[in-house]
């Protein structure tokens, strides 16, 4: 599933988020929020998939990320009735905003797992990856 | 592969919608010889079968989220 | 035990929802829309409901014989009659499965609390409402349902008898008694709705209504059991008659059928405790969020000095917890310096989610214990980037 290990120096960065009530976290991600065996994405638990500023994304992007994505519980399934929906739109603006300033919108990313669909999650975010280094990473 | 399944969503429901004209004319017999349950399970099977196309469209992609 | 059952049944309910979202798209999805469900059928009951209301007559003599009017010789009376019948019995289940799914994936807690006692007031008086309704043909399974109730009233202490006369309408079965059972049906019929505006007071956008599918599907299920299985009447109530069984609808009369078995002051008494009990668990389990494993990141905090007044967090707080009120005095930031209004975190309604945080493009809320720097520190640092990266 992670790539192999002699090229993982060149995997791009990617900054995550997963929310707290979808895929389930425990022994997922390291102490310093890289995933285990993916040491080049960062995920950052946020309580709900809506608590994401646009804003933190564009910074990912800005500070070196390749790439950034959200996870959120599968739609229609929030805690919080309809945080994943509003991150959803966000996002959606968010790209509008990016091909606007001339910045590949690709290189933003919403998914939706629930609480059993970790192998799905897992395999989404090396798709992410592999597309990113496939469309050149970082610009 | 997904291209197959499409073009096999739209023929189940093309079929399910030569069933619903069948159901519309059973229900123009029961009206007419006045044998009333039938006419009405007719309706019924009628709107349940609108409903499978409707999944089949989306499934068939031929219709997106709202 | 207790704790590790919900676990489980929380955990095959998420289940459930992904297995059916790979059959059918996500959008359709009914387990999404158990409260929309419920009320599409609450919707159906009231028309049809209406439909039969013109031709039914509330007395002793005439009620069974308009009944038997509608459904032999009104053209589709039968149809309305059994779509009316079984629209009931879908209602039920749809409410039970809303209860039982919100129960298990733990949608009843904390700040939403008031949904949840709505939602068993909801259920008692629909219960009611639905068993009213087998009173009004005024057949032998009628009558039977009759003594029987006025038995388990009476047995109350105390206010027994006068509960048995506000039942009646009367000190016995009398020409009062059918017009009573119809206000008895149709007063909580329209109580309901007092009780779903409770229910969706505290709800930003609620989804009141299943997708346009579903709704096809669901009336022509009702179309075809109102066909398949008319509705039928038992032999009229004879005065002084005293009926011994009667077919038994599941979700309406089962303490009817516990009643046969114990004295009906105890299916009632039991009744009464599975209401109580619905009604304390949203105050039973007293754990910290510690327990429940989950982070305390503390209600949202608005920082005043930033807020502009602009409503995009009024708008995206799924639970109406934010409220804009005129603003005291401007705002520090030069974006906020001539605000009208300043948003304002009502504590009760908040579960932290956080999701006003990520409506607000000027930093003016924050969780308090993930606060904007730290997450930008955490960004930066999966990002590769030692330092801030100026803009």
């Amino acid at each position: 599933m992670a790539a192999a290990p002699e090229r993982m120096e060149t995997q791009p960065r990617v900054v995550g988020f997963l929310c707290d009530w979808a895929v389930r976290s425990e022994g997922l991600l390291n102490p310093d929020d890289t995933v285990v065996g993916m040491p080049h994405v960062t995920v950052i638990r946020v309580p709900c998939s809506g608590f994401v500023k646009p804003g933190w994304l564009e910074l990912a992007l800005r500070s070196g990320a390749a790439g950034a994505f959200v996870c959120g519980c599968p739609m229609g399934d929030c805690l919080n009735r309809e945080g994943n929906w509003i991150m959803e739109d966000r996002i959606d603006q968010l790209r509008k905003r990016l091909s606007r300033q001339k910045v590949d919108p690709e290189r933003i990313a919403f998914f939706a797992y629930g609480l059993h669909e970790r192998e799905q999650f897992l395999q989404a975010v090396a798709d992410f990856v592999d597309r990113l280094r496939g469309s050149g990473g970082k610009q | 592969m997904t291209e197959d399944r499409s073009s096999w969503y739209v023929a189940l429901a093309g079929f399910l919608a030569v069933l619903a004209l069948a159901c519309v004319a059973l229900m123009v017999y029961g009206e007419w010889f006045d044998r009333r349950l039938v006419a009405s399970g007719a309706m019924g099977v009628l709107l349940v079968l609108y409903a499978a196309i409707v999944v089949l469209f989306r499934k068939a992609r031929l219709t997106a989220e709202e | 035990m207790y704790r590790r059952l919900l676990l489980a049944l929380q955990s095959a309910t998420l289940r459930l929802d992904t297995w059916v979202n790979r059959v059918l798209p996500q959008d359709f999805n009914p387990l999404y829309y158990t409260g929309g469900l419920a009320n599409l059928f609450l919707t159906i009951l009231v028309v049809s409901g209406i439909l039969i209301f013109l031709y039914y007559e509330p007395s002793l003599e005439g009620a069974y014989a308009s009944v038997e009017f509608l459904t032999h010789h009104v053209p589709y009376g039968v149809v309305f009659r059994g779509i009316h019948r079984y629209a009931a019995d879908a209602y039920l289940v749809a409410i039970l499965l809303h209860l039982f799914r919100n129960w298990f994936t733990d949608r009843y807690r904390e700040a939403r609390d008031s949904q949840w006692l709505s939602g068993m007031f909801l259920l008692v008086v629909s219960g009611f409402a639905g068993f009213t309704g087998y009173l009004l043909v005024w057949d032998e399974r009628s009558q039977l349902l009759t003594s029987l109730t006025t038995q388990a009233l009476r047995s109350v202490p105390l206010i027994g008898g006068w509960l048995e006369r506000v039942f009646l309408g009367g000190p016995g079965v009398s020409d009062t008694t059918l017009p009573r059972f119809l206000f008895l049906h149709i007063g909580p019929a329209m109580t309901l709705y007092v009780l779903l505006w409770w229910h969706y007071v505290r709800l930003r956008h609620p989804k009141i209504w299943p997708p346009a599918v579903w709704v096809l599907f669901s009336l022509g299920l009702l179309f075809i059991l109102a066909s398949a299985l008319p509705a039928a009447s038992g032999p009229p109530a004879q005065p002084g008659a005293s009926p011994e069984g009667f077919q038994v609808d599941w979700f309406f009369l089962w303490p009817y059928v516990l009643a046969r078995w114990t004295a009906p002051g105890w299916a009632l008494a039991l009744v009464v405790a599975l209401v109580v009990y619905g009604m304390v668990i949203p105050y039973t389990l007293r754990e910290t969020p510690e327990q429940r494993g989950l982070r305390a990141l503390g209600q949202a905090v608005v920082v005043e000095e930033n807020c502009t007044g602009c409503e995009l967090c009024y708008y995206d707080c799924p639970y109406n917890a934010i409220y804009m009120v005129p603003s005291p005095y401007p705002g520090k930031s030069r974006a906020a310096a001539n605000r009208k209004l300043l948003a304002v975190v009502v504590d009760s309604r908040c579960v932290e989610c956080g999701i006003c945080i990520g409506a607000c493009p000027f930093e003016a809320l924050e969780l308090p214990r993930m606060l904007d720097k730290d997450v930008q520190q955490r960004i930066r640092r999966g990002a590769g980037a030692a330092a801030p990266v100026a803009s």
